[in-house]
């Protein structure tokens, strides 16, 4: 018996120590910051009661005597908090809030260091950004000691929150659950020579209306305790779940990840699905499970498409929370391994916003939560980036003509859709790129950071080509997965691959590319200002003989002078290409270059042919010009196609009067 | 059975009556097609002026194109928003044409079966102008008053989603509102035409009386019927036209053509309508 125990004991070890080696081996990220978290939900009060384990590591060049914490639920603790001074009040507020008091705070209750010592009285919450002394959604906690650099420190804390009713991204509504921004989470500690810190410097923002997050990769063991109807849909994958006394403890661990989110409502039903080696879990109620065959197929064509393009999700599971209608405040969001989609089955289905919304939040999965950027901060790194390859994946499964809107006859692609939005939005000026997202406070956050970078980004593609900005993106992911690039590292790495493949047109780089769309914000456009054809019937004037002023020659055959003269009218300056259309049956038609950068330009034929048409950009590759009505111009006026849409306007409004007239 | 017949016969003396009449239903095309023509062109300045010298005009002739649609919408507010308020006053002057044109029509069918001249429709469409006018007035604020209430039924449940328990349930609820107008929409249709009818024979000024007898007649149900027989042959004309329009797809002719053929049989409806109305009202059948 003895020999027996003692063989299991070392079985046993053995197993472990293996397991943790192969913990430690597949390591992606840093882990930086790791939380080990029990919490209970009461259903009833709304509130959560958690335990939170925190080891956090020093990887700064000095020592910190502090810890900075976010306490996001401060956010919609009353109306004074910065969240809602910017977003303005009530604003979205739901009517019956101060009713079932929707209100939401967090509190650290109790807080002790590795030999126990209490400090809860080292709180102190600040406001970096705007000073705003009612805002409490960043607490700093004096440590009494430092943690030097290299060195990891164990806190543990106590605390409790009032769950908002749902608010913009979380809270509670009915029974449904979301869970996002919960708990008290450390900041990010830059050390100097990261990002934009000249000095090792704590990067920990408050809550602001627009903009999102920033935090560093960890490990998050979370054990979640609610009534035993309830089903949990969680970041990482499941390890336990255990029932006692009418209520289920559910254990999730998730590795390698920036943030922790879950949700919960006894409605959730699951679909499962899988991708290679991911599980794929859609959670929805009841009424919406028949999304699943909408979010299903275009989800594992997005892991293929950015598989190929980037490199694998390397996660093992991946969960799509579609949320019910009354909880569509948490929808159409992006956390490590779970996203929250929207679906409404009052929507047509050939209105793809479902579609849309969970490709956009799956795109995320690498572009801030494997590529770390700061949201908050340098908002389009993650959203333009995530909103390019939307239209990319939507386009490819969808078709680029009916990728967003295909209902009725009414078509649109999502790369149109993305740039009308932009070019419609009375803020795409007011603002460059590089502002912070809560710097957007004149409005163009969205438009900005999402439409306008897209865009740029569609039109570098023009520019370069589809295979080098796959290798663009491909060696920005390899490069920066499971760090904190700013803009400068995605910058860099454009400019090293345009010098290294378009050596011949571009040997300086792109930089004056960015100078202009990611630091500027002039606006892009060409027009074909004239074309010309005169026809030179004879020539006059002094030729072999000086003495005969009145020489003339007969051209044998019609030569023309044709020209064309194409203005820039925009600040915006990119190389063009113009295609001229003419008369000559066996050359009709010619590209021909521009480098854009004067205010006109002339191109002179002489030849047997007439100019018949001239078109700016005629492959599209330049979306961001913003006319594209005088992109183009032909010499004789389109009468049969006008006449065809004059028919056309004419049939549908004799339609119109005659369905008035059923009223009379 | 009785009773079926007898609209059926109301029916058909309907199209009896509009074969005598084909040159009203063309004239009445013809001042269509005139105001359309006139409506429209503005509109089709417009794009002359601002796609006109350009390449872009071939990528919207057959198709709907999001990006150049947006640019011209975009480029060219001032002028589209000028030539939409020109279609929209035509839309409105298309009313009162249409009120006298029925009171024309009404004119001819009571003379079947013997024919008279187009003058008959003028002044048949002059002498009831006004009553009609007045008539289609209150019927169309039945209407919007129908329309008012679903609207507030529909806010009884919230119009916030944040308060919806289920979108079945919203949508169940849209549609029986929906249902219920439309149905709504077809008894004061057909209250409408009938009253046309009694206040021709009545030849009152006072419109009121005769409104309490057609509604009364309404409510005997049996020009319901008739009314729903109507319908059913508009519904499977449109099916028709609607299956065959998707059937040529882009085709500029064939589309124009079939259009301009479903609009006459539009027309051609109207008349049969209250020509059969004026039938059985009269009881002309029995």
């Amino acid at each position: 018996m003895k020999r027996i125990t003692t063989y299991l004991l070392f079985l046993i070890t053995y197993f472990v120590v293996m397991d943790c080696q192969a913990q430690e081996r597949s390591a992606l990220s840093p882990r930086i910051a790791n939380y080990t978290m029990e919490v209970k939900l009461d259903v009833e009060t709304k509130k959560l009661h958690g335990q939170t384990t925190l080891i956090w590591k020093n990887i700064g060049t000095k020592p910190t005597d502090h810890l900075l914490f976010h306490l996001y639920y401060n956010a919609f603790k009353n109306s004074n908090s910065t969240f809602f001074k910017e977003r303005g009040f009530p604003g979205i507020l739901p009517e019956n809030i101060d009713e079932e008091c929707g209100w939401g705070w967090t509190k650290i209750t109790s807080v002790t260091d590795p030999d126990g010592n209490d400090l809860s009285m080292n709180m102190t919450y600040i406001q970096p950004d705007d000073g705003n002394f009612d805002d409490q959604t960043v607490v700093r906690l004096a440590l009494g000691q430092s943690v030097k650099p290299g060195e990891s420190f164990t806190l543990t804390y106590e605390w409790m929150a009032k769950v908002p009713k749902t608010m913009p991204r979380t809270g509670y509504n009915k029974d449904y659950y979301f869970f996002a921004q919960w708990f008290p989470k450390v900041g990010v500690y830059e050390p100097a020579g990261m990002r934009y810190a000249v000095k090792d410097t704590w990067s920990c923002h408050q809550y602001h209306s627009n903009g999102e997050y920033y935090s560093d990769f960890g490990i998050y063991e979370v054990s979640m305790t609610l009534p035993e109807n309830y089903v949990v849909a969680a970041s990482g994958r499941q390890t336990a779940l255990s029932k006692e006394k009418g209520k289920k403890t559910w254990t999730f661990i998730a590795e390698d990840v920036i943030d922790f989110t879950w949700s919960a409502s006894p409605q959730f039903v699951i679909t499962e699905d899988k991708y290679k080696a991911t599980e794929i879990r859609l959670y929805s109620y009841p009424e919406k499970q028949v999304f699943a065959d909408r979010y299903l197929p275009i989800l594992k064509f997005s892991m293929e498409y950015l598989e190929q393009i980037l490199g694998p999700y390397p996660y093992p599971t991946l969960s799509v929370v579609d949320p019910p209608i009354f909880g569509l405040y948490t929808g159409g969001m992006e956390y490590p391994t779970l996203i929250t989609s929207l679906s409404s089955r009052i929507i047509p289905s050939g209105i793809k916003t479902t579609e849309t919304l969970v490709v956009h939040e799956f795109i995320h999965q690498y572009f801030m939560q494997m590529v770390a950027s700061n949201e908050s901060e340098e908002p389009w790194l993650d959203e333009g980036l995530t909103s390019y390859f939307e239209g990319r994946i939507l386009d490819a499964y969808l078709g680029e003509k009916t990728s967003a809107v295909n209902v009725m006859g009414l078509k649109a692609g999502n790369r149109e859709w993305n740039r009308a939005e932009f070019f419609n939005s009375e803020y795409r000026q007011v603002a460059s790129n590089i502002r912070k997202s809560w710097e957007y406070n004149h409005g163009g956050y969205a438009p900005i950071s999402y439409n306008k970078t897209a865009l740029w980004l569609e039109t570098m593609e023009g520019l370069l080509g589809r295979n080098t900005m796959n290798d663009i993106f491909k060696t920005y992911f390899e490069k920066w997965k499971f760090k904190h690039p700013a803009r400068q590292d995605f910058v860099s790495i454009v400019n090293e691959l345009v010098r290294q493949n378009h050596a011949d047109t571009y040997p300086q780089g792109f930089d004056w590319y960015f100078e202009q769309v990611l630091y500027g914000t002039g606006l892009c456009d060409y027009k074909v200002a004239n074309i010309s054809n005169e026809l030179i019937k004879e020539q006059r004037g002094f030729f072999s003989d000086l003495e005969d002023c009145n020489t003339t020659f007969q051209n044998t055959g019609p030569i023309y002078k044709s020209s064309v003269i194409l203005h820039r009218l925009g600040e915006l300056k990119v190389p063009i290409e113009f295609l001229v259309v003419t008369d000559d049956k066996d050359n009709p038609s010619t590209v021909y270059h521009w480098d854009g950068k004067e205010r006109s330009h002339e191109l002179v034929l002489n030849g047997n042919s007439n100019i018949i048409s001239v078109t700016i950009d005629p492959d599209n590759k330049l979306p961001l010009d913003h006319n594209l009505l005088n992109n183009s111009m032909t010499v004789s006026r389109q009468d049969g196609i006008l006449r065809s849409l004059s028919a056309r306007f004419i049939t549908g409004f004799q339609h119109i009067l005659e369905i008035v007239s059923l009223l009379v | 059975m009785k009773t079926l017949q007898h609209i059926v016969k109301a029916y058909k003396r309907g199209w009896a009556a509009l074969k005598l009449y084909k040159m009203v239903i063309l004239l009445v095309y013809s001042l269509n097609l005139l105001l359309a023509f006139v409506a429209v062109g503005p509109l089709s300045d417009l794009l002359s002026s601002v796609i006109g010298h350009t390449t872009l005009g071939a990528l919207i002739e057959n198709n709907f194109d999001f990006t150049v649609v947006t640019e011209i919408m975009r480029h060219s507010d001032v002028g589209l928003e000028i030539s939409i308020n020109i279609l929209s006053s035509f839309v409105i002057l298309y009313l009162p044409w249409s009120v006298f044109y029925q009171g024309g029509f009404l004119a001819l069918a009571r003379t079947y079966p013997e024919k008279v001249s187009l003058v008959e429709f003028w002044s048949g469409g002059a002498i009831y102008f006004f009553r009609f006018m007045r008539l289609a007035t209150y019927c169309m604020i039945i209407m919007v008053a129908a329309g008012f209430l679903a609207y507030k039924l529909m806010q009884i449940g919230s119009f916030n989603p944040l308060q919806w328990e289920s979108e079945l349930k919203v949508i169940s609820t849209f549609k029986i509102l929906v249902g219920g107008i439309f149905l709504i929409f077809f008894l004061v249709a057909t209250f409408r035409d009938a009253a046309k009818i009694f206040i021709a024979d009545n030849n009152s000024e006072f419109i009121l009386k005769v409104n309490i007898q057609a509604f009364k007649f309404l409510l005997s149900g049996k020009i319901i019927l008739l009314a729903a027989l109507n319908i059913t042959v508009l519904a499977l004309v449109t099916i028709t036209y609607a299956v065959l329009r998707k059937f040529i797809g882009s085709a500029l002719i064939p589309a124009i053509i079939l259009g301009q053929m479903f609009l006459i049989f539009r027309m051609m409806y109207s008349f049969v309508r209250i020509s059969s109305f004026y039938n059985y009202c009269n009881n002309k059948t029995l």
